[in-house]
């Protein structure tokens, strides 16, 4: 192309004459292939790497919708659940009231007790006793335990009560707390505590 | 000839190392500034939906443990009612509860000596009894002293009959004697001499009334009874008590 005069030129006589032999067609095809396996090492990561960020991308779609199918089922629920207006609510507000009052009135329920079953208590531990013991007080302290005063002749007098008391079933407890003898005339004056089971109040 | 061979070299080697190379580079950036952050976003939202599944399903119990509790919600609503008409809320009715109690002395032939109403106030928190902390809701006390004579028989009913007259009025204390100027000379004083004797006692009640304090209004209240747990229930002792007593 570059003429006849090219031929003599110092440039296109670099070119013009290649010392270096020429490849061999197995050379060709060995750079070729080493070419193409090296587009291959490079291409098939990056694909796969494309792929797994795609797949990964599109997973992101269910989970995120999964997601906010949750969080709409759990928003729902949660309104219904703090809706004071609604049945459930109503149930609830019931529920904390009556938790709440109970709590708080159980210690007087516990001492509120219909009085005609600690005499009949009381008349059943005396009744009928062989060492002629003998009602003369009744009390009821602060701590919710009913007193009963008494006096006996016989010094087995208030260990007799003490046993009948602890005998009868509807009492929880029962203790002599106090004893004293008095010389004259020759008596021995008591104290009986005693709590009822809860449930007989 | 010779800065060919060494273009070719340097072909050669971007070819087989640096390209390669510079491929693995690019993945592992691609990794660790793409691949990571998203799979750790998989995950966080997988773990995320577990989260929100566990809650659903929380829900769900709590929902159904009100449709269960929803059976017996007439019956708790009628002991709340009967708690609230005998423990009155901000409501004084201590004037009203010596009525009451001089009323039932009169129809047991009780004759009341004298009695002091109203003079002290003894609040019980939710703390001091044991019950779910609430800061503006009281249990106040309001105790009133009585004293009175009567035979025994008419005393115990007049006794008995504050237990039974539909108010919640508990015997705080009381002492029962025998009046000096009776006799007994049988062993069982109770049942053989005493139809005639007389007997003094001095007694202490108790009228309950819920007080809320502070300034906090009762709207307040119903966010605190709100707030109570599904899992809590009330006090079965009470809830028989007033079953039991007044309905």
């Amino acid at each position: 192309m570059a003429g006849i005069f090219g031929l003599f030129s110092n440039k296109e006589y670099e070119f013009a004459f290649n010392l270096m032999p020429a490849n061999t067609k197995a050379t060709v095809k060995e750079t070729a292939k080493r070419k193409k396996q090296i587009f291959t090492a490079i291409a098939v990561p990056l694909a796969f790497i494309l792929l797994t960020i795609l797949i990964l991308l599109i997973n992101l779609i269910p989970v995120a919708l999964t997601r906010s199918g949750w969080q709409s089922a759990i928003g729902a629920l949660e309104s219904e659940l703090a809706d004071k207006t609604t049945i459930l609510g109503r149930v609830k507000l019931i529920n904390g009231e009556l938790k709440i009052k109970t709590d708080f009135i159980v210690d007087p329920v516990g001492k509120n007790v219909d009085f005609k079953i600690i005499f009949n208590t009381v008349e059943e531990a005396f009744r009928s006793n062989a060492s002629g013991s003998v009602i003369t007080s009744y009390g009821r302290s602060d701590n919710g335990q009913f007193l009963v005063n008494a006096t006996s002749t016989a010094e087995s007098g208030p260990s007799e009560i003490l046993s009948k008391f602890k005998a009868i079933e509807a009492v929880q407890s029962a203790d002599i707390v106090t004893v004293n003898r008095a010389t004259d005339p020759d008596q021995y004056r008591f104290t009986i505590g005693f709590i009822l089971k809860p449930q007989t109040t | 000839m010779k800065e060919k061979e060494t273009k070719n070299d340097l072909q050669e080697l971007m070819r087989l190392y640096i390209l390669p190379f510079g491929g693995f580079v690019v993945a592992l950036l691609i990794v660790i500034f793409a691949i990571i952050p998203l799979l750790n976003e998989t995950f966080a939202g997988i773990e995320e939906i577990n989260r929100l599944r566990t809650r659903h399903q929380e829900l769900i119990g709590e929902r159904n443990n009100r449709v269960s509790m929803q059976a017996g919600l007439p019956r708790q609503e009628a002991v709340l009612n009967k708690i609230r008409e005998v423990i009155p809320q901000s409501q004084t009715a201590v004037a009203d509860f010596s009525e009451r109690i001089s009323a039932l002395a009169a129809q047991n032939n009780v004759r009341l000596q004298n009695s002091n109403v109203g003079e002290s106030v003894r609040v019980n928190t939710g703390a001091a009894t044991g019950s779910v902390e609430i800061a503006n809701l009281e249990l106040v006390e309001l105790p009133a002293e009585f004293s009175v004579t009567g035979e025994l028989n008419s005393i115990i009913e007049f006794l008995s009959s504050i237990y039974n007259a539909g108010d919640f009025i508990v015997i705080r204390n009381m002492d029962l004697q025998k009046s000096v100027r009776s006799s007994s000379s049988s062993s069982d004083a109770r049942f053989s001499t005493q139809a005639t004797d007389n007997w003094n006692m001095s007694m202490t009640l108790t009228k309950f009334q819920f007080r809320v304090s502070g300034s906090q209004a009762e709207e307040a209240l119903s966010d605190v009874y709100f707030g109570v747990p599904d899992s809590s229930r009330p006090n079965q002792q009470v809830i028989n008590f007033v079953e039991e007593n007044y309905l």
